[in-house]
């Protein structure tokens, strides 16, 4: 005999999204008519996107982050009304791309004015920058890789760049990354290896670099 | 994937999983004001546009003909028929800038920001920020050749609307927060120049005047205009008003009235001469949002009776057929008290009269205020069908 299951298990209050409105296909097709309403919809909807990506390939938020931020959304106003999105993937992970490459040239410019990646920056002149209980040392070591991993993204090729980050960092699968980068999955495998290959020689030039430089000051 | 690259995979995928501090609501929500109100003026600046078309290269070639004959004759034409609107309009800039101290920034809409600098040409829709103790000087290229000084912590945006059939010609600034100090020669028949602030449309008649925004937030911002010399025409929320030597107007009040001095006592550029008419709009320091308890609270100590009794007014004279003054209280709330916990039911009631009253277009330009200033209202899916019905009506 099958028991009854209580009603207390089987019902659970289900708290309604904050903003229920309009879905993608309303906003897309809103958007591509320039209505000029939607602007408060479309940064509700993808500001945590565009704000988390800045803050994750930059490393933080400077001065222009807020500018940064504008530059992505009128990036994807731009192509969504000129017809690039073609909504083969979601708006979040597409919005995602755009703001890799704002970051992406972000980082080249702020290199251009200013050295703020030096090889030679050893991981002390870093300062307390990360917070860590537990392991401050290493953690500032992870934070010092991961400013290096930006500047070596900042070097590679934007194709190879935007694939890695899509595939590896964003976990998009391979036919989502196809399709954003507007290529088949073939040609998507063969710059996610060829790009993993540039970046890991990349890491291993900056180490040897690295240590041949700390063993010159000796 | 081999293990070599598996140090690479690895910090990526630590990049992503970097945790993202959250900023605190008042920044937050003022952000997200700012960001929602930046994509709407480029939906808007896209509207205005014609959509962009991909020709073959072909025809490309026998178009750039035509059209290089064509513009040699209509460019001779008009030039001797209308020097002023032909040299306007020949070239897609609209400004040049004279000179830049400290850092100011360009942000063009498609590109990514970059330093303002001296000489530099500047087209419709280009943004500059004025960094703390920046300043830029700028000669306008269309009407009246307005000569115009950004000081610091400015936010300003260069707009022009040529219209040739009509010899008509329209540049237009708008001011989101800073100073300008225009300097304008009398404007020929047909030529606009106007600054637009979130509270009105300050729209020159042939002066020299400044024009002021301490902060934008929703409904925060008060607008004061002094008038020394010349001739200086307001437009806010519908209702026009010129002023003229001596007279002062705010959106607080809505009535001209002498004043000797900008209300604000804002600190104009010392060119800015006695025998210049000066217009001042200025609005009090930005309040971050805070709880609608804290609003009751404020609102309670002093004006509460009197938002009330607008509203509860505007309420009775719409239920009585009298639609005209229901929104004319309505304004005044909204105008009086932004902050006011009836100010969105005010403005709500508006685009709902509004559309009653069978004015379509107004409802809907409405309701789009009211999303941008209340993108979470209660009324908001209303608001938002309102203006796509329009939107679709006029397709």
């Amino acid at each position: 005999m099958v028991q009854p299951i209580p009603l207390n298990r089987a019902l659970r209050v289900v708290k309604a999204p904050a903003h229920a409105s309009l879905d993608d296909d309303a906003l897309l097709a809103g958007l591509a008519n320039r209505d000029p309403a939607l602007g408060a919809e479309l940064c509700h909807r993808l500001m945590h996107v565009v704000d988390g990506t800045l803050y994750r390939v930059l490393g933080g938020r400077e001065s222009d982050h807020d500018d940064l931020v504008q530059v992505a959304f009128e990036q994807i106003v731009l192509s969504i009304q000129r017809g690039k999105f073609a909504g083969e993937c979601s708006l979040a992970t597409w919005a995602s791309a755009i703001t890799f490459n704002v970051a992406l040239r972000a980082i080249r410019s702020r290199r251009a004015e200013r050295k703020v990646f030096d090889a030679s920056k050893d991981v002390e002149a870093l300062g307390a920058r990360v917070s860590g209980p537990r392991d401050p040392e290493a953690q500032l070591s992870s934070r010092n890789e991961l400013d290096r991993l930006r500047h070596h993204l900042s070097q590679m090729s934007d194709k190879l760049a935007e694939t890695l980050v899509l595939h590896d960092m964003l976990g998009c699968d391979l036919a989502e990354t196809a399709k954003v980068v507007g290529a088949s999955v073939a040609a998507t495998q063969s710059r996610l290896v060829r790009g993993r290959k540039d970046l890991t020689a990349r890491i291993q030039q900056d180490r040897e670099a690295a240590l041949q430089q700390r063993g010159a000051t000796r | 994937m081999k293990n070599d690259d598996q140090e690479a995979v690895d910090l990526l995928r630590q990049m992503g999983r970097l945790g993202v501090p959250l900023l605190t609501p008042e920044r937050e929500a003022a952000r997200h004001e700012r960001m929602a109100s930046s994509v709407n003026s480029l939906l808007q600046r896209l509207d205005a546009e014609p959509a962009p078309r991909r020709l073959p290269v072909r025809t490309l070639g026998a178009v750039a003909a035509l059209a290089a004959s064509v513009g040699l004759w209509v460019g001779a034409h008009e030039l001797l028929r209308a020097p002023h609107v032909a040299g306007a309009t020949a070239a897609s800039e609209v400004a040049r800038v004279v000179s830049v101290s400290g850092g100011a920034t360009l942000v063009r809409v498609g590109s990514m920001p970059s330093a303002l600098i001296a000489d530099q040409l500047l087209s419709a829709a280009d943004e500059l920020r004025s960094g703390t103790g920046a300043r830029a000087a700028l000669a306008l290229s269309g009407a009246g050749k307005a000569k115009v000084e950004v000081a610091e912590d400015t936010r300003l945006r260069l707009n022009q609307h040529p219209v040739l059939a009509a010899s008509t010609h329209e540049d237009w600034l708008d001011l989101e927060q800073g100073l300008v100090t225009l300097q304008v020669a009398k404007l020929a028949p047909g030529l606009g120049l106007a600054v637009q602030t979130p509270d009105a449309r300050v729209i020159v008649h042939g002066t020299r005047f400044s024009v002021q925004v301490s902060q934008r937030a929703p409904s925060g911002t008060v607008t004061s205009v002094a008038v020394t010399e010349g001739r200086v025409e307001v437009d806010s929320l519908g209702r026009v008003v010129f002023l003229g030597p001596g007279e002062h107007w705010s959106s607080q009040s809505a009535t001209p009235k002498p004043a000797p001095a900008p209300a604000s006592g804002a600190e104009l550029p010392p060119n800015v001469g006695p025998a210049a008419a000066r217009v001042a709009v200025v609005s009090p320091p930005r309040t971050l949002p805070t709880s609608p308890a804290a609003h009751a609270a404020r609102g309670s100590q002093s004006t509460l009776a009197e938002e009330n009794r607008l509203y509860t007014q505007a309420l009775a004279r719409a239920g009585g057929a009298e639609l005209p003054s229901a929104l004319s209280d309505l304004a005044t709330l909204i105008q009086r008290y932004p902050r006011s916990p009836l100010a969105q039911n005010a403005r709500v009631e508006r685009f709902r009269l509004l559309q009653q009253s069978g004015n379509g277009v107004a409802a809907a330009e409405e309701a789009r205020r009211y999303l941008s200033e209340y993108p979470s209202g209660f009324a908001r899916n209303e608001a938002r069908s309102l203006a796509l019905v329009d939107l679709k009506k006029s397709e």
